[in-house]
């Protein structure tokens, strides 16, 4: 921001401000619903506690993935239009990485809203679907360390650092649980 | 699957280094991850970044020039006209009428 009245930005910063949380969330979401999975903790009670703070934490994702986008509209300098932060790779601004934003958000949108169509889909499917929500966390990085402007800076790297760390651990966790299952034991 | 059922102290100690080995394996590929993510991220951006300006002298001879220090580390003279850059100045008879937004920051 080189000048410019802040008033003038105030979406723009609203709409940043947002994007920082949302991403923070998707990255708990991730974690915690991994580790679900993966059964990261066997204390008796805890499950269904993690389930429906996962429920919860992925729904609050969701309305701030929103409201990220929404607030877009209000700037001016981007001035995106509905189709800019709808259909992906259309907004001007550093499109690629915008439009893989816009797919990420599509896709949790898909993949977190099927959780209560699953009886209509079938488990099995709605199981098979869920698993892609590692994609969306992986498209919200390359989305974040692309078109956003505070990419670079320390504390936004720790950030994602400190967020993709869990989510790292608790899905190597889950694929070697999810092998070792497959594998019979020859002891 | 009877070991399931009947749980022996040897299935017990070899489930549990198991679990053990399967956090340290995590945990190591988390590390990485986490080191190799600022890192990468650190590394192109110093390759894309610009290189700063130093000094700038100013004379009767050369105009305005800039000392730039480049990528390999060796420090030369440039126009600051020339290469268009944020360092050339406007020109007093155009002034800026309109604040300048980018998103720069």
């Amino acid at each position: 921001m080189t000048a410019g009245a802040p008033s003038h930005e105030l979406f723009w910063f609203a709409s940043r401000a947002l994007g920082v949380v949302a991403f923070a969330m998707l990255g708990v979401t991730v974690s915690v619903g991994l580790s679900i999975a993966g059964r990261l903790t066997h204390r008796p009670g805890i499950a269904p506690k993690l389930r429906r703070f996962h429920e919860t934490a992925a729904l609050v994702t969701l309305g701030l993935i929103a409201g990220h986008a929404g607030l877009l509209l209000g700037d001016r300098y981007l001035h995106p239009g509905l189709t800019g932060i709808t259909i992906p790779f259309a907004m001007h601004y550093r499109p690629q990485f915008t439009g893989l934003g816009i797919i990420a958000g599509w896709l949790a949108a898909i993949l977190g809203l099927s959780f209560y169509v699953r009886r209509r889909i079938g488990p099995k499917l709605w199981r098979f679907l869920h698993r892609f929500t590692v994609a969306v966390y992986l498209l919200a990085i390359v989305h974040v360390l692309g078109a956003g402007t505070d990419a670079h800076s320390p504390w936004m790297l720790a950030t994602v650092t400190g967020l993709t760390m869990p989510v790292v651990f608790a899905f190597t966790h889950r694929m070697l649980s999810g092998f070792e299952r497959r594998t019979p034991s020859r002891a | 699957m009877t070991d399931r059922t009947r749980p022996t102290a040897t299935s017990k100690r070899q489930s549990r280094r198991r679990s053990l080995y399967r956090h340290v394996l995590s945990l190591a590929v988390a590390a990485i991850v986490a080191a190799w993510l600022p890192f990468s991220v650190m590394y192109v951006s110093a390759v894309h970044r610009p290189p700063a300006p130093v000094a700038t002298l100013s004379g009767p001879s050369h105009g305005a020039t800039r000392l730039v220090t480049t990528a390999s580390g060796a420090t030369k003279v440039v126009s600051a006209s020339a290469n268009g850059s944020r360092g050339a100045r406007a020109p007093a008879t155009a002034p800026l009428t309109a604040p300048v937004s980018t998103h720069a920051s």
